[in-house]
């Protein structure tokens, strides 16, 4: 087993026990990605580390129903960040429907003050490259790119099979070269 | 898979080539979407800690899911409301006498329970 899976799946067993310090480790590996991967699903980006959160507190209260036979840690976790993506976007789309939220601004992704102008418009088109793929392709280029799950693992957490994994990715990465050649 | 996929690219240099392709694109679209900081955890893992910290128990806990997540109290409310009607409109329809007091008392529970 891969050393970071394993490292999780001690973590997870500890966290049954009720250790907190082994929700810190399982942030620690799996954080930066899961919130990533919001930023770039949510309609807005700005929940992302509220996802996140949420995604982790799910992961304590719900450790004792995780069973490695099914798939891995990382496995699991990203399937209740991706679940948790798709009930925010819901929610967010009725919110703006009523009224409630304003439509989200798009998100400043300045890399930093120096960044040029190119770098940003780069971002700016992958992103609506990224944005006008179906959802599940959306979802496994995520995964991968982001996430940097494997295909077992992304089919896990996606709940289908890899077979079904690699023409999500194949289709995906056509699109988004297509789409990006097209710009340039 | 991954072993079969091996197997091929050793003979089939054009599906290395693709391999090799779809590699560099998900390595740099992972480039391309990290930002400066975001591999610093600190603050999420602090602020999930904080959260189980103070997590509300009991009453405190059932208020915050209903005000968070009104839509399914009040579907629940009135499908109980519902039961309540259906039930009153067939017994009452075959109501006569002194079992149609008891209805209108029965009624009146009802009416209690729904605050109506």
């Amino acid at each position: 087993m891969d050393p970071r899976q394993a490292e999780a799946a001690a973590a997870m067993a500890a966290m049954v026990r009720g250790e907190r310090a082994a929700l810190a480790r399982l942030i620690a590996l799996y954080g930066a990605g899961i919130r990533r991967y919001a930023a770039q699903v949510l309609l807005n980006a700005t929940e992302a580390e509220d996802v996140a959160q949420e995604v982790f507190l799910r992961a304590w209260s719900k450790a004792a129903s995780y069973d490695p036979a099914k798939g891995a840690v990382s496995s699991w976790l990203y399937r209740i960040a991706v679940n948790l993506c798709i009930d925010h976007n819901r929610r967010g789309r009725f919110r703006r429907f009523v009224g409630i939220d304003s439509i989200a601004e798009p998100e400043d992704d300045t890399p930093g003050a120096e960044a040029g102008l190119d770098a940003r418009q780069r971002l700016a088109l992958t992103r609506a490259a990224i944005r006008a793929l179906p959802q599940r392709q959306r979802q496994a280029i995520l995964l991968k790119a982001v996430g940097e799950l494997s295909g077992a693992e992304i089919a896990a957490a996606l709940n289908t099979s890899e077979g079904a994994v690699e023409q999500l990715l194949v289709r995906a990465r056509a699109a988004l070269r297509a789409r990006l050649e097209k710009e340039d | 898979m991954t072993h079969q996929k091996t197997s091929d690219q050793k003979t089939n240099p054009n599906l290395s080539a693709d391999v090799t392709a779809d590699e560099a694109i998900d390595r740099d679209l992972a480039a391309l979407l990290k930002t400066p900081g975001d591999e610093d955890v600190a603050l999420l893992s602090r602020s999930v800690l904080n959260q189980l910290a103070e997590a509300p128990s009991g009453a405190e806990h059932h208020l915050a899911e209903v005000l968070s997540e009104p839509l399914p109290w009040a579907m629940g409310f009135a499908g109980l409301m519902g039961l309540c009607v259906g039930t009153g409109y067939l017994l009452s329809s075959g109501a006569v006498g002194d079992s149609f007091l008891a209805l209108l008392a029965l009624g009146d529970v009802f009416g209690l329970l729904g605050g109506f």
